[in-house]
């Protein structure tokens, strides 16, 4: 079968005065129809920046250097800017982290939901329009009669459902969510993450999770990847990945979430800090911090090593 | 080609209405003092703009012609009294705000026409053509204001509407500015980025998402720059580049005036000074509460 999403040997780097930043370097990852995708790292590991490569909108002074993204059997690199246009909020669309700030003060929500619709769909009217901005925001809590007020007269978590429901109103097939909950106290966080699961299972489209935070990934994909220093280091479905972590940095992620029932054991942190990805280190990225590390991940890349079905990981441990 | 040629104007029209719609919450404002600012400053400015627009009714006299003695101070025949030249103050008063408010409104207009579009591709676009529009608008900034409306004024010669040119050479690059930075740190927002993730394209983006974000500062600066191009006009005049002295200006007679304070003359440059003060109140009123008003944020308060 086909993925929906095949990203292959991705590399996108920023061309800063200090130099090149590697924020993603040679990363491949492949997502099916209906599948959820936990997108997992520290910050500054790359992970927002694989999320707006996707869909080309890497901010300058960043750039696609490498690699192909193929989105249902075509190139993403090869589309011109009007094309990729026409992509984005209709086939793939994106929720970002703060809702507080991403929706224009001056434009009523009806507006905003009327614009997108009037953007990929020019021949709906605007009442067909209106009509089924008020159904879907019905849908997702939101009472229809407050469509005409504007974004700073709701609170966040009702912002985030309407940035939800702009994302979700032209039903794409993918839908990238870059920290959807980060910004938001921790009950309408898990409001908010049941909404996304309830639509995901409605809509059947797929997503990418985009999060520091492992106990939200469990909740709601199928699949982890784990990203370190702009490289993947993992990629496994959740539940094995919970059982037992493959590669040193996800053990050392897993092992530093504060659990209650683990209370008497002590939290544990991973030594060292994420490196440079202008000088990152060589061979194996995460050598310099790993438990484990052998003379041999100093000098070459590790290699992928396919543990059981749907297993990744790039460790010489392993292999 | 020939759609896209269509669409933005389209957009720019919805974003326009889109303002305007804004207004039907003025109910709601009633009693609030952005209200009574409005309703102030707009009453001055009807108030003057019905004097502009009715003056051959109003005015008693020829503004030109010699009706009486030289000086004579405010009496029932002569309300505002006469100037040194015999002519009856209260005339040349009405048909002086004729040309004040309209080149006052037609400096804004051109001074916004040219300004605006101009900050906002700068702003929007960036690279080569920002550096490059930047430096031609901070050129024209750092020319003195009045010597530069002297030195344009000379070049096009007298009249109304040159006056208003010379004057809009002079303010377009403070709307440049303020718009191009302002842009600049719109197009930075969130809500940017994230019509574009949702595939709006550059035409929405600047029509919907920054230029209605970057417009109340320009109602701030209009108001300001109209309360200053009065005087500069009333400076044109006065060194003989402006309008014509056979045209009754309010900035003339202040210029012209001052030289008979000495003579306890003050009736006339009181009043066309009076005018040029409610003028400017009535446009700073405007602008503090229409500011206040279009944005929805302050609204709240």
């Amino acid at each position: 079968m086909m993925s929906l999403l095949n990203i292959s040997r991705l590399k996108t780097y920023f061309y800063t005065y200090r130099g090149v930043v590697r924020a993603v370097d040679d990363v491949s990852l492949s997502i099916e129809k209906g599948e959820a995708l936990g997108l997992v790292g520290e910050s500054g590991c790359g992970k927002s920046t694989l999320g707006l490569s996707i869909l080309r909108l890497v901010p300058p002074p960043g750039k696609i250097v490498g690699g192909k993204i193929i989105f249902d059997g075509e190139n993403l690199l090869d589309k011109s800017e009007k094309e990729m246009q026409k992509i984005r909020g209709k086939r793939i669309s994106m929720i970002f982290q703060d809702p507080m700030t991403s929706l224009n003060p001056v434009m009523k929500i009806k507006d905003h939901l009327v614009e997108l619709i009037k953007t990929h769909e020019p021949d709906t009217s605007v009442s067909e329009a209106l009509e089924r901005a008020s159904k879907f925001l019905k849908e997702l809590g939101i009472p229809p009669e407050r469509m005409n007020d504007y974004p700073h007269q709701f609170s966040g978590g009702m912002r985030q459902r309407i940035m939800i429901a702009l994302a979700l109103i032209l039903n794409p097939d993918l839908v990238i969510a870059d920290e959807p909950t980060t910004a938001l106290d921790t009950i309408v966080q898990a409001q908010i993450l049941e909404l996304l699961k309830r639509l995901r299972d409605e809509y059947n489209m797929s997503l990418i999770l985009i999060t520091h935070d492992l106990s939200i990934v469990a909740e709601l994909t199928d699949k982890i990847a784990i990203m370190y220093a702009g490289k993947i280091v993992e990629v496994a479905d959740t539940l094995s990945f919970y059982e037992e972590p493959l590669h040193p940095y996800s053990e050392g992620l897993l092992k530093s979430i504060p659990s209650i029932e683990l209370s008497q054991q002590k939290l544990e942190s991973i030594p060292g800090w994420p490196p440079d990805l202008i000088n990152p280190p060589s061979g194996c990225r995460f050598h310099p911090r790993c438990p484990y590390a052998k003379p041999i991940c100093a000098k070459e890349e590790p290699p992928l090593v396919k543990m059981g079905e749907n297993r990744i990981v790039y460790c010489f441990r392993w292999g | 080609m020939k759609v896209k040629s269509e669409r933005p104007m389209k957009q720019f029209k919805g974003a326009i209405l889109q303002s305007i719609s804004r207004l039907d919450f003025l109910s709601s404002i009633k009693g609030r003092a952005e209200w009574y600012m409005m309703v102030i400053g707009m009453s001055i400015l009807v108030l003057f703009l019905g004097i502009a627009v009715f003056a051959p009714y109003i005015s008693p006299h020829d503004p030109n012609a010699m009706v009486d003695k030289p000086f004579l101070p405010p009496n029932s025949k002569h309300i505002m009294g006469t100037n040194q030249l015999g002519q009856d103050v209260f005339s040349r008063f009405v048909w002086g705000s004729r040309t004040s408010l309209l080149i006052a409104g037609l400096s804004t207009i051109i001074a916004f026409v040219i300004g605006v579009p101009l900050g906002l591709l700068s702003g929007f676009v960036g690279g080569k053509l920002d550096r490059v529009l930047s430096m031609i608008m901070d050129a024209i900034y750092a020319f003195p204001g009045l010597i530069l409306a002297i030195a344009v004024a000379t070049m096009l010669g007298p009249g109304i509407l040159n006056v208003a040119v010379s004057l809009a050479v002079v303010y377009a690059p403070t709307y440049f500015r303020v718009i191009r930075n302002q842009t600049l740190s719109v197009r930075e927002q969130l809500y940017v980025e994230a019509a574009k993730a949702l595939g709006a394209d550059k035409m929405t983006i600047m029509s919907y998402y920054i230029f209605p974000n970057v417009i109340p500062s320009v109602v701030v600066i209009s108001s300001l720059c109209i309360a200053d191009a009065i005087l500069t006009a009333a400076g044109l005049s006065f060194i003989g580049v402006g309008i014509s002295p056979e045209i009754p200006d309010w900035g003339y007679d202040v210029s012209n005036g001052q030289r008979f304070l000495t003579y306890r003359a003050w009736w006339i440059i009181t009043f066309p000074g009076l005018g040029i003060l409610f003028t400017v109140i009535g446009f700073s009123l405007l602008g503090e509460s229409l500011d206040e008003i279009l944005n929805p944020k302050l609204r709240e308060r």
